[in-house]
C-alpha cells in the first residue's frame, strides 16, 4: 500500500455522525504541527474494512500553535485509526509528487509509519473504551 | 600506537568500538605514525581513505609534473562518502558516508582543489546534534528515527550534475542538492517541478548528443520509474510514469538514439523499521533480468526482453546497430557477496576466500537486442575485475569503439579491496591496453574527456588514486588512445582524499 491510499484516507470528505448518546470520548492531541501553515484535516475510521476509504468522523482545525487537542465526543466503544494531515495549500487535497510521496505534513495514530508506504490498520488502530481515550499524534 | 591499533581504536575494525570526535587529533596522530611505522597492512587499505577527513578541503594549488595540453582546461567534479562516522555513531557501509563534493579546477601545468561537504537536511540536524540520527544505506542504528520517505535517507553522495554555474550533488534515490560549482557552498535541495519534489533524480543522467539530457527516479517497493526529459540547461521538458516490476533498486540506465534503456534486476524489497535500507533488499534466485525500451518521443515501452539474472550497477554506452540494440553492461559480483565484500572492506577485515573467488565474476559484457525476433543475449567483453565504465560522452547513444574501465590485476594482494589499473578496449583493434598503477594504489573513476573537434575516442582520462602506503591522493591524466604509456601528467596532492564515486568534468569556455 503506498502514499496513494493515504492521500485517499486523508482526503476522504464521507462523513458520518455518530448516533449512538452513550459512547465515549476521543481526545487528540497534536503535535509538532507548523504553525499557520493550513488548516488540518482529521479523518477517523473505525474498521479495518473502511480504513482510508469510508471516515466515520472528520474534523478540520486550524494551524495556530505547535500543539493543539480536539475531542471527538459520542464515539461508540471500539477500535479506531486517525489518520490526518496539514492542507498547507488550502486545496483541500493531500499533495503527493508523482511517486505518491506526501508533500504536505501528514500524521497518524500510535504515529504508526511504514518504509516508504502508508501505515496498514495494525500500525495505527487502537482502542476506545467506556471512558474515553487520549492520543498524541506527532505530525510527520 | 601503531595505524592498525589507531585504526581499531577509531572503530573500524571492531563495529562496535566508541568514536572519539576529535578528528583533528587523530589526524596529526596519523600523520606522525605514517612516519614512523611500518607499512598498512592491506586490509586497511580502503578504510584509512575516510581516516581523518576535515570538514572542507581549502583551496588548495598544486603543480602537475609536466604541462597539460593546451585543450585539457576545465574541471573536474568529483562526489562520494566522506564522513563515516560522528560522535559516538559510525557507518559501516561506503555508501552510507554524507557526500562530499570535490573540484579540481585545471589549467597550464597546475590544479586547485577544493571540497565541501554537502549540506543536506540529514547532515545539518545531524551536526546539530553531534551525532547519526538517520540510518545509513547498509548501516541501522537501534535508535534512528524512522525512515519515512527517501529523502530521509539521502546523502548525496554518488554524483554530479554540472548545470552552468550550478553543479548539483546526486544521489541515487532521493533529491539532487544544489551546489554553487565555483565554491561549492550548498545553496538548497533541487526541485524540478512540484509533482517532482521529492521525487528521487539517479546519479547518473545522460546527455545526447543532440543536447537532450535524460534521467529517473523510482521508489523502492513502488513499483514504478518516473522519466525526466529536460534541455541540456537542466529545464524539465516532459515526466512519464511508467509501471515495471524490478524497481527497487535502479542505479544506471542508458540511451540510444530512440529509446531510453532500462536494465532492471531481480532485487525486492520489504520495508522494515529494524534493518538498513540494503538489508530490505533481496535478490529472488529465480527472477530474471528484465529490459525495457522506452520510446523517447512518447515516453512509453516499446520493447521488452528478458535475461538470466546477473547484477551490474553501471552500463557503458548503448546503441542502435541495424535491427539490433547493444548495450555495454560492467557486471559486478553478486549483489549479496558484493554488500558483504563492501562492509568488510569499511571495517578493515580481510575478505573470505568466497568474496576473493566472487570478484571475478565482475567483468563485462554486452547485451544485444534483436528487436525484429524479440530476443536477447549477451557476450563477454574482454575485462575481468573491472567497474567503472566510461566512453566519450559525445557519443552517447550512437556507436562507440572504445569503452575505459578500471580493473585489478592479479598480483594485487587479495586483501586490498578496490582496483589498481586502467584498462581501454578498442573494439577495431579488438584488444585491450592496461596501465597499472603500484599495489599501494586504489584507482578511483576516470573519465574521459574529449579533444574538442577529434574524432570518437580521441581525448584523456582523468582521475584520481589514491596511495594508501604513504596517504596521499593523485590526480592522473592519460592520453586515452595510448593508456598503456602511463600518465602524460601527474598532480600529487599534499594530503589524501577519501575514496569517492562518480565525476563529472566540464570543460573551460
Amino acid at each position: 500500500m503506498k502514499h496513494l491510499t493515504l492521500k485517499a484516507a486523508l482526503t476522504c470528505s464521507t462523513l458520518v455522525f455518530a448516533s449512538i448518546s452513550s459512547a465515549a470520548t476521543l481526545t487528540l492531541n497534536l503535535e509538532n504541527i507548523q504553525v499557520n501553515n493550513g488548516e488540518i484535516r482529521i479523518a477517523v475510521f473505525n474498521s479495518a474494512q473502511t480504513f482510508t476509504k469510508k471516515a466515520s468522523h472528520v474534523m478540520g482545525v486550524a494551524s495556530l500553535k505547535e500543539s493543539v487537542s480536539v475531542t471527538f465526543d459520542n464515539i461508540p466503544v471500539g477500535e479506531y485509526a486517525v489518520m490526518l494531515f496539514q492542507d498547507a495549500n488550502g486545496n483541500e487535497d493531500l499533495d503527493t509528487n508523482l511517486l505518491g510521496i506526501p508533500n504536505e505534513p501528514w500524521g497518524a495514530s500510535l504515529n504508526g509509519t511504514r518504509v516508504f508506504g502508508a501505515p496498514k490498520w495494525a500500525d495505527v488502530m487502537f482502542e476506545v473504551p467506556e471512558d474515553g481515550t487520549q492520543i498524541t499524534v506527532s505530525m510527520n | 600506537m601503531n595505524r592498525r591499533q589507531l585504526l581499531k581504536s577509531l572503530g573500524l575494525l571492531g563495529l562496535n568500538a566508541g568514536i572519539a570526535s576529535n578528528t583533528a587529533a587523530f589526524a596529526s596522530e596519523l600523520v606522525k605514525l605514517s612516519k614512523t611505522n611500518a607499512p598498512l597492512s592491506p586490509e586497511l587499505a580502503f578504510s584509512s581513505s575516510f581516516l581523518s577527513i576535515p570538514e572542507s578541503y581549502e583551496p588548495t594549488r598544486v603543480k602537475f609534473d609536466r604541462a597539460l595540453p593546451s585543450d585539457l582546461r576545465g574541471t573536474l567534479f568529483r562526489n562520494g562518502p566522506a564522513k563515516m562516522q560522528r560522535g559516538d555513531t559510525q557507518y559501516h557501509h561506503w555508501f552510507d558516508g554524507d557526500g562530499m563534493v570535490h573540484s579540481f579546477d585545471l589549467h597550464g601545468s597546475e590544479l586547485v582543489h577544493r571540497a565541501k561537504m554537502v549540506q543536506t537536511t540529514k547532515l545539518i540536524e545531524e551536526k546539530s546534534a553531534g551525532r547519526f540520527l538517520r540510518d545509513g544505506f547498509g548501516t541501522h542504528l537501534s535508535d534512528a528515527l524512522p525512515v519515512l520517505k527517501p529523502d530521509d535517507l539521502n546523502v548525496a553522495n554518488i554524483s554530479v550534475l554540472p548545470l552552468g554555474e550550478e553543479v548539483l550533488a546526486l544521489w541515487e534515490a532521493g533529491s539532487a542538492w544544489r551546489l554553487d560549482a565555483k565554491t561549492l557552498d550548498t545553496l538548497g535541495r533541487k526541485v524540478f517541478s512540484p509533482e517532482t519534489d521529492g521525487v528521487s533524480f539517479s546519479a547518473h543522467p545522460r546527455m545526447d548528443p543532440d543536447g537532450h539530457l535524460w534521467n529517473f527516479g523510482y521508489l523502492s517497493g513502488a513499483g514504478k520509474l518516473v522519466i525526466y526529459d529536460m534541455s541540456a540547461t537542466g529545464e524539465l521538458n516532459r515526466t512519464q510514469v511508467i509501471d515495471a516490476t524490478h524497481t527497487n533498486m535502479v542505479h544506471d540506465f542508458a540511451v540510444t538514439e530512440r529509446f531510453i534503456v532500462f536494465v532492471l534486476m531481480p532485487i525486492t524489497f520489504e520495508g522494515r523499521h529494524d534493518v538498513s535500507f540494503a538489508d530490505m533488499l533481496g535478490w529472488d534466485e529465480d527472477g530474471s533480468v528484465e529490459i525495457l525500451l522506452v520510446d523517447k518521443a512518447t515516453l512509453n515501452v516499446q520493447h521488452r526482453f528478458e535475461l538470466p539474472p546477473f547484477f551490474a550497477f553501471h552500463f557503458g554506452n548503448a546503441w542502435e546497430d541495424g535491427k539490433q540494440l547493444r548495450i555495454e553492461v560492467a557486471t559486478s559480483e553478486p549483489w549479496k557477496e558484493f554488500n558483504t565484500s563492501v562492509k568488510n572492506a569499511v571495517a578493515g577485515k580481510l575478505p573470505t576466500r568466497a568474496e576473493i573467488e566472487s570478484r571475478d565474476l565482475a567483468k563485462a559484457q554486452e547485451i544485444i537486442l534483436d528487436l525484429d525476433t524479440k530476443t536477447a543475449r549477451s557476450e563477454t567483453l574482454p575485462f575481468s575485475r573491472a567497474e567503472f565504465p566510461s566512453f566519450d560522452p559525445r557519443f552517447a547513444g550512437y556507436r562507440t569503439q572504445s569503452l575505459s574501465m578500471l580493473t585489478r590485476t592479479q598480483d594485487l594482494p587479495d586483501a586490498v579491496f578496490g582496483f589498481n589499473q586502467i584498462s581501454r578496449f578498442d573494439r577495431k583493434q579488438d584488444s585491450v591496453a592496461n596501465w597499472t598503477y603500484g599495489n599501494n594504489f586504489i584507482a578511483e573513476e576516470h573519465v574521459f574527456v574529449p579533444k574538442t573537434g577529434a574524432k570518437e575516442g580521441s581525448g584523456w582520462l582523468v582521475g584520481t588514486a589514491f596511495d594508501w602506503e604513504n596517504s596521499k591522493t593523485t590526480l592522473s591524466v592519460f592520453n586515452a588512445e595510448a593508456v598503456q604509456d602511463g600518465p602524460i601528467s601527474t598532480c600529487n596532492l599534499p594530503y589524501h582524499l577519501p575514496l569517492g564515486f562518480h565525476g563529472k568534468f566540464v570543460k573551460a569556455a
